[in-house]
C-alpha cells in the first residue's frame, strides 16, 4: 500500500506541478465555460428547459473528462517506453500492477479536478431548479464510473501497443465506439437489441441515467438498473488492466 | 309571359335557399361564431415572453358545442421559418359549449422565438363543420435584442477559466523558481 501511495504521489507531482494536468483542465474549462454560455444563451430563448440545460452541462462534463482520462491513461505506459524512461520505472522494487495502479490513480485524478472545475457552472444553471443536490452527486457517481472504465481501458491498451501513436488511436477509435450508440436514432434504440447495447455500453447508459434524473425527474432508484453495466463493466476493465498491468514489458508483446 | 314567370320562380328559389340555413337539423358549427382579439397589435423582444386574448361569440339561439380553437404563427418575411410549437406549449384550446349569445374568453400566452413581422391568429373547428374560421390577426414585431450576458452565466463563464489560468501561471512560475 505504501508502494502504491509513493508510485501514486510521484505520477501526481508529475502530472500537476510539471506535466500537462492544469493546461488540461485550463482549456476543460474554457470549453465548459463556452458551452454553458450557449446554453444559457438558448434557455433565455426558452428553447432549452432549466433542467435539460443542467443535464447537457453535467454530461458534457463527464464525457469530456472522461476523454482527458483516457487520454493520459493511453500514454502512461507507452509514452514512458517511446521516452526511453519506462526501464526506470520497471527497475524500481515494486510490482508491476502497482506502477499500473499508481499512473491510473495519477489519471483518474483528472477527472475529480475536472468534476471539480465543472461544479461552479452546474450550480449556476441548475439555481431554483431543486436538482442541484442530484445532478451533483449522479454526476460524480456516473462520471466515475465511465472514467474508471475508460481509464483502464487505456492503461491496458498503453501496456500492449506498440508504440504511443497506436494506444492513441486505438484508444480513439474505443472512444468513438462507446460514443456512437448515444448518437444512435430513437428508431434504433427500440426493440430489445437497441435496448442492449443502450444499457451494456457504460458511456450510453451512464448519460440515459443522468438524463431520466435530471430531466425526467425520475428518483435515483427508479432507474439504477441503467447503471449495471457501467458498474460491471468498470470493474472488470479495472481488474484486466491489473493483469495486463503485472505482464507489462519492456517491449510489448514480451514477458518481462 | 310564362318565361318571365319561370324566371321569378327560379329567382325566388335562389333567394329562399341562400337565405336559409344549410339544415335546421345540422350541427352548430364554428361558422356561426364570431372571434374577437385583444390586443390586435403587440411588439417583444427575442426571447419575450406576450399574452394576448381571445373572445369566441356566439350571436345564434342555440348553444355552440365542442369547438376547438388553435393558435397559429405565420411570418411575414420569407426567410423566416417558423416553427409554431417553439412559440407556444399550449397551441390548442377545447372549449366548453358556447351559450346561446353568449362567450367565452380564452388566454393565449407566446414565445417569441424568431426576429421579424409576423401574424398570429386563432381558427375554431368542430367535428362536423366543413370550414374553420379564422380570427382577426395579431400583428407582432419581434426585435432582435443581444444580450452580452445571457442568464448571467458570463461571470462564471469568465471567473472559472480565469483562476484555472492563475494556477497554470503559479505552477509554471514555481517550476522555474525550483530550476
Amino acid at each position: 500500500m505504501t508502494r502504491l501511495r509513493v508510485i501514486a504521489a510521484q505520477e501526481l507531482r508529475d502530472l500537476w506541478l510539471t506535466g500537462r494536468g492544469l493546461p488540461l483542465m485550463l482549456a476543460y474549462a474554457v470549453l465548459l465555460s463556452v458551452t454553458s454560455y450557449l446554453v444559457a444563451s438558448n434557455q433565455a430563448l426558452n428553447f432549452l428547459e432549466q433542467r435539460e440545460a443542467v443535464s447537457l452541462t453535467v454530461q458534457v462534463a463527464i464525457g469530456v473528462a472522461a476523454l482527458l482520462v483516457l487520454v493520459t491513461s493511453a500514454d502512461a505506459i507507452s509514452g514512458e517506453r517511446e521516452r526511453g524512461t519506462l526501464e526506470w520505472l520497471l527497475l524500481t522494487p515494486t510490482p508491476r500492477w502497482v506502477l499500473l495502479a499508481g499512473k491510473g490513480l495519477a489519471a483518474m485524478s483528472l477527472w475529480l479536478v475536472a468534476y471539480v472545475v465543472s461544479v461552479p457552472y452546474i450550480w449556476y444553471l441548475a439555481r431554483g431548479t431543486g436538482v442541484l443536490g442530484r445532478a451533483l452527486v449522479a454526476g460524480l457517481c456516473v462520471g466515475t464510473l465511465i472514467a474508471l472504465f475508460l481509464c483502464s481501458l487505456g492503461l491496458a491498451i498503453s501496456t500492449v501497443a506498440g508504440s504511443n501513436r497506436v494506444a492513441l488511436a486505438v484508444s480513439f477509435f474505443v472512444l468513438l465506439a462507446v460514443f456512437f450508440p448515444t448518437q444512435l436514432p430513437a428508431s434504433a434504440q427500440g426493440g430489445g437489441i437497441g435496448d442492449l447495447l443502450l444499457r451494456v455500453d457504460p458511456v450510453t447508459a451512464g448519460l440515459q441515467y443522468l438524463g431520466l434524473l435530471l430531466i425526467t425527474g425520475h428518483s435515483a432508484g427508479e432507474d439504477i438498473d441503467w447503471l449495471l453495466g457501467p458498474v460491471v463493466l468498470a470493474v472488470l476493465a479495472a481488474a484486466a488492466a491489473l493483469v495486463v498491468g503485472a505482464r507489462m514489458s519492456l517491449r510489448p508483446g514480451r514477458s518481462a | 309571359m310564362s318565361r318571365l314567370a319561370s324566371a321569378v320562380l327560379a329567382g325566388l328559389v335562389t333567394i329562399i335557399v341562400s337565405a336559409a340555413p344549410a339544415s335546421a337539423d345540422s350541427p352548430s358549427d364554428s361558422a356561426s361564431v364570431q372571434i374577437s382579439q385583444d390586443p390586435t397589435t403587440a411588439r417583444a423582444d427575442i426571447g419575450a415572453p406576450f399574452s394576448f386574448t381571445t373572445t369566441v361569440s356566439n350571436p345564434g339561439d342555440q348553444p355552440v358545442p365542442d369547438l376547438v380553437a388553435h393558435l397559429n404563427i405565420v411570418s411575414l418575411d420569407p426567410v423566416v421559418t417558423v416553427d409554431p410549437e417553439d412559440w407556444s406549449t399550449r397551441r390548442t384550446q377545447y372549449l366548453q359549449p358556447v351559450a346561446a349569445h353568449g362567450s367565452t374568453r380564452l388566454s393565449w400566452s407566446v414565445h417569441a422565438v424568431n426576429d421579424g413581422r409576423f401574424v398570429v391568429y386563432v381558427a375554431l373547428a368542430t367535428a362536423g363543420a366543413e370550414t374553420v374560421t379564422a380570427g382577426p390577426a395579431l400583428h407582432v414585431v419581434v426585435s432582435r435584442q443581444r444580450h452580452l450576458d445571457p442568464g448571467g452565466v458570463l461571470p462564471v463563464a469568465v471567473a472559472v477559466p480565469v483562476v484555472v489560468l492563475v494556477l497554470v501561471i503559479a505552477a509554471r512560475y514555481r517550476r522555474r523558481r525550483l530550476s
